[in-house]
């Protein structure tokens, strides 16, 4: 696990990348998002956070075609690196033995 | 389907490309606006597209502040030298770098605060892909 561990946003976009798989851009990226947390999205703050995701290599990216429903512009793909990937069970496997030590609230 | 959607949102979004917005950004709000999203949907994402692309800028120019900074100390420096003793401008010049290096030390501070990060999240037993 490196210094700087991940951030929340981080770690969403982390795991919504992982869940679209080949299908992973802005768009499906952020809907994931929205739909585990029923909240608004900004796609640019996705954006933002998959650009510092790249910075730090953990997520890689490629241009795709442009298409007529986007005005002429592209998608961008993104896809994670074997680091990212090692920083996302870093950060379930910290997560996971801090939530075994938390008391359950009933009620 | 643009038309139910404002005409000032639509050329802000036009005029997103022009001001340095990413493209694929600027792609995706308009594949998303085909979709049928609301109006209040639209204004969110221009206000964070125009956000971003003006922090991006910001970044790109304080690239050269150090520089110009240096230089602009260097400039201070000979013209105080050339007019007053030197014992005067040598204690000028640290009371004006504790006073700086205060400043600069609480705007550090201020950006690391709102760079802050809280995590948390559901249990094992809740997140879908457990076996990662």
């Amino acid at each position: 696990m490196s210094r700087e561990s991940l951030g929340h946003f981080e770690l969403l976009v982390l795991l919504a990348l992982l869940r679209e798989e080949d299908e992973a851009y802005g768009v499906p990226i952020a809907r994931a998002i929205e739909e585990s947390t029923g909240k608004p999205v900004v796609l640019a703050s996705v954006y933002n956070t998959l650009e510092r995701l790249e910075e730090k290599g953990l997520v890689r990216s490629a241009v795709g075609l442009p298409t007529a429903a986007r005005g002429g512009r592209a998608k961008r793909y993104f896809s994670m690196t074997t680091t990212g990937l090692r920083e996302v069970r870093a950060a379930k496997k910290a997560l996971t033995t801090l939530w075994r030590g938390v008391p359950v609230h009933e009620g | 389907m643009i038309m139910p959607y404002p005409r000032l949102a639509l050329r802000l979004l036009a005029f997103a490309d022009s001001v340095g917005a990413r493209e694929e950004l600027v792609g995706d709000v308009l594949e998303e606006i085909s979709r049928g999203r609301s109006q209040l949907w639209l204004y969110r994402q221009l206000i964070g597209l125009f956000g971003l692309a003006l922090t991006t800028e910001m970044r790109k120019r304080t690239r050269l502040t150090p520089q110009a900074i240096a230089l602009a100390l260097c400039a201070v420096l000979l013209a105080a030298v050339s007019i007053a003793p030197i014992s005067s401008v040598l204690v000028a010049w640290l009371g004006f770098y504790c006073v700086a290096g205060t400043l600069s030390l609480f705007g550090h501070m201020a950006s690391r605060t709102v760079d802050s990060r809280g995590t948390v999240l559901p249990s094992a037993s809740e997140v879908p892909n457990a076996g990662l």
